[in-house]
Order: structure tokens, then sequence, then C-alpha cells
């Protein structure tokens, strides 16, 4: 296996065990980065300077005998929303990107690299985090490793593509609506969004204050809970991936159907199998959730963004403008019931929750679509594209509950599905993926 | 709210926020708050317990 193939805590572990230097393993994904990203643009901002000068100094360290930490040597990148010292943040934006520079990393940055790990640089994203295809009209388009005529989701559409292409075996990004688990499943690696409010947002560029999350990317289930682990606080909600009960399981019907693929029921079909599940459950009015976390969003992402969209508004993307501009001018009373249903509807959940530990879903209705596609088909009915992909991870987010977001092994194009847990047992999801990853259902490899 | 109405809306919201729609922009701004509009019958149509209150919460 190449280097750029291997996993974080393998990389780690033969760093430590002095097989290989850290500074062989950024040549080696450097190179990777070099001989694909000119297709592929995930890096908006690459810091390779710095990058040799960490990994130099993890390979120091263990030269005078020093401990060094669980990723040692591993190459990291994150989501242009994310602080890196003496580079403006983004956020995916023109208006952004002459900002002063962040004057420290993100603490998510501070604690990989901590932990021994190496950072490339920053991103592709959608602008200000709004969309679901990181086809960004001042950074382009971000390509699919699997077939780069398709779009590898997004917002976090960079980040997907760097792990699925073998450029970094970790990156972090966000989730808003669907943004970890949405591009994760249309590029065959592995996310975590992980409870509202576990990981701290301090750090990074906000989109909607109500809903933001911030996770990581992997392509092993033991990578995405040790980055889990570094990220969070929490003692008690530590993984342990050999948990041996088997979980009561149901797949999400009705509105997490309503329009989905044979290839993508399929897909949560072999998932339930290898739980030895056949249950059922019903998430009600999920499509009434979908409606209000999309009115919030464009809400509070239109108030966040309002005085720019009154003096600049020429330099705004022109698929996000008006969104904003929309969302900004809503009635209150659209706002305030939304959140009261938001209430209602935690409160649905927290009912399924005590009957079943994981609810299944799939994470896009459909395989990754074209770059520039308009539209798709939903039930039968025609309708745009970018709003729609995003329509069963929107009311998950929405009521703030964990979510691993796995990739079921696929002769065709990648396809993800949801393990959704109740609020705080993300360790909980983790041990249900380590499960499946176990049992071979599962696949993320690199590409191409 | 019929296309009129929601045009009328608009000009009216865009005056008393100060935010202003510059006319290239309108056709893309009204085709949104459509979308907006229709997710948002979806939410206001909906019968919430009286009881439920709103989620955000303040902490003292």
């Amino acid at each position: 296996m190449r280097l750029f193939e291997q996993s974080a805590i393998a990389l780690a572990g033969m760093v430590r065990a002095r097989q290989v230097s850290a500074v062989a393993v950024l040549e080696a994904h450097i190179a990777r980065i070099e001989a694909l990203d000119a297709t592929l643009n995930c890096f908006t901002d690459r810091i390779f300077d710095r990058a040799f000068a960490e990994a130099a100094a993890v390979d120091a360290a263990l030269a005078r005998g020093e401990a060094v930490g669980l990723l040692a040597g591993v190459p990291f990148a994150v989501k242009n929303l994310f602080d890196i010292e003496s580079l403006p943040t983004r956020a995916g934006s023109k208006i952004r990107r002459t900002s002063p520079p962040a004057t420290q990393d993100a603490p998510h940055i501070t604690r990989l690299c901590k932990a021994g790990a190496v950072l490339l640089g920053a991103l592709n994203m959608d602008e200000f985090a709004y969309g679901f295809v990181t086809e960004n009209a001042h950074d382009g388009a971000t390509r699919n490793p699997h077939d780069t005529t398709r779009i590898a989701g997004g917002s976090s559409g960079g980040s997907v593509a760097a792990v699925a292409a073998g450029f970094a075996p970790i990156t972090l990004g966000s989730d808003t609506n669907g943004s970890i688990r949405l591009p994760a499943g249309l590029t065959g690696v592995f996310g975590l969004k992980p409870s509202y409010g576990r990981i701290t947002r301090h750090g990074t560029f906000p989109f909607v204050d109500s809903f933001d999350h911030l996770g990581p990317f992997t392509r092993n289930v033991a990578d995405l809970a040790l980055v889990y682990d570094l990220l969070q606080d929490d003692e008690i909600s530590s993984t342990v991936l050999d948990q041996s009960a088997a979980p009561r399981v149901a797949v999400l019907d009705d509105w997490f159907r309503y329009g989905a693929s044979a290839e993508m029921l399929e897909a949560v079909e072999i998932v339930a199998q290898a739980f030895g599940s056949t249950a059922t459950a019903t998430l009600p009015e999920a499509r009434r959730a979908r409606a209000a976390a999309f009115c919030i969003t464009a809400f509070e992402g239109g108030q966040l963004h309002k005085p720019n969209l009154i003096t600049r508004p020429e330099d705004f993307d022109p698929t996000t403008r008006p969104r904003l501009i929309a969302g900004a001018l809503q009635p209150a009373e659209t706002i305030y019931q939304a959140q009261r249903f938001r209430a209602w509807f935690h409160e649905q959940a927290l009912a399924l929750f005590e009957r079943f530990d994981f609810l299944l879903a799939p994470a896009t209705p459909c395989t990754a679509p074209l770059i520039g596609q308009a539209t798709l088909v939903l039930g039968g009915e025609e309708l745009p594209l970018r709003p729609n992909l995003g329509i069963y991870t929107q009311p998950i987010s929405f009521i703030g509950l964990p979510v691993v977001c796995v990739p079921v092994a696929s002769t065709g194009l990648p396809r993800g599905v949801q393990i959704i847990a109740a609020p705080g047992r993300e360790a909980l999801a983790l041990a249900a993926a380590a499960q499946l990853e176990r049992a071979g259902v599962l696949d993320a490899k690199v590409v191409p | 709210m019929d296309q009129d109405a929601a045009s009328r809306y608009l000009d009216a919201a865009s005056e008393m926020l100060g935010l202003p729609i510059q006319a290239g922009h309108r056709a893309a701004v009204e085709a949104a708050f459509a979308v907006l509009l229709a997710q948002g019958q979806l939410v206001t149509g909906f019968a919430i317990p009286e009881e439920t209150e709103a989620a955000p919460r303040y902490r003292p």
C-alpha cells in the first residue's frame, strides 16, 4: 500500500516506529496533490512551507527520543472557513479574501497539530457554506475523484475530495444542513457530524448559528473516532469501537424514502441487514422540518451577511446572493414558528430513540450529479438540484442529532448512509459504523 | 400569497429593513423568495401545540 493510501493511525504508527520519516510522508502526499489537484481543485490555500517545518519538527523530536502524539506526521487539511494563522479566512467568498489574516489557528487545528499532525492548507467550499455542490463562482468547482465530470457535493466539497483522492487521510469540514454528510456520501468517505454544540465553533467563520456543526472526514472508522476524541472535551463520550451489544436499528420511512433512487434504497437495506434489522420507523413531519430548516437558514444567513448585501452585493456568488437577500426579508412569523416547530420535532425524535438506538437514512436521494446539472427527478417530479440534494440531511441537523455517514460498498458511484443517533451518542454511532466496517459492507478507497 | 402580493411585500420589506434589491438581481430574489414562501407555508400551516416554546432558550 502506498503512503497516501494509508490510514492516519497507520501513518502515525510508522512515523513513531521510525519506519518512515514525517517528511517522507508529507512529500508523498504533496506529490499526490501536485499530480491531481489541478483537475480536482480541492485546495484554495497551500501552506507547504509550514507543513515541512511541522513534519521536520516531528522527526527531530523522535530523533531526540521525545514522545510524539497520536497523529505524528499525519497530513491534514481544513475547509477554508477554519482560521489558519496568517491567512484570511475566506469561507468560500470573494468578500473575505481581503480581510485581515487570522492571528491564530482555530482550536481544532491547534489540537491536531499538538497531536503531531501536519497542516497542508485550506480547502474549497460553497460560498459561505450555503450550498450542496461546491461549484464556487470565485474558486471553481471541486470535482469528484470517482468521476471528474461529477460534483463532490458540498459545502465541504474540497474536504471530502481531498480524502477520497489521497491528498490527506484527515480533513475537517462543517455541516449546517448536510455539508458533512452529503459530500461524504457522494465521494465515498466517512464523515461525522457530532451533536450540536459538541465541538467548539470558535475560530471558524459561521453560517447559521442555530445549526452549525464541525466535524472530520476520514477513510476508516478508527481514524474518525480518534479525530473526534481529539476535538471534543467530554470524556464520557470517548469512543469504544468494539461494543458487542446488538443495537436496535430502524430504517426511516416516509420522507426519507421519498424520491430516493433504487441504488440508494439498496444501500440503506444493506446496512439494515448487516445489523439484522427489518424494522422501520417514521419521524413525523420531516418534510416540514426540512422546510423550517430551509427558512431559518436563509434568515440567519441573510442577517449575518446583510451589511455586505447592502454595500457590495455584486461581490457575492450569484447563486448565493438571491437566497441571502430573500432570506433576510422573510416575515418574522415564519422564523418564530420554525423555531417552535423545531422544539416539537425534537420531541418526536427523542420519542423514537426510546425504541431504537439508531435510525438509518440515505445521505442523498441519488449518487453524484454532473457538474452544472440544474435539476434532479424526485418522486417523478423534475426539481432544482441545488436546494433538493439535502432533503434527507436537513431534518436531522435541524435538531442537532449526531450522525456518522458511512460509504456503502458499490460497483458504481459512491453512496452514503446516515447512522443517526440520539443527542450525545456519537460513541455508539461510531461503534455501529465500526461494526459495519468489520462486516465488510463499507468501502472508502483512494481514487483514482 | 399571489405573485403581485409577494412582489409588493418584497418592495416594502426591502425599504423598511434597509436592504435594497438591485434591478439586475430582482428576478433571482423573487424566485428565491417564492421558494421560501412555499417552505414557510409548510411551517406556519402546521398546528403546533400551544405549550410548545421556541427552541432557542435564554440562559441567565
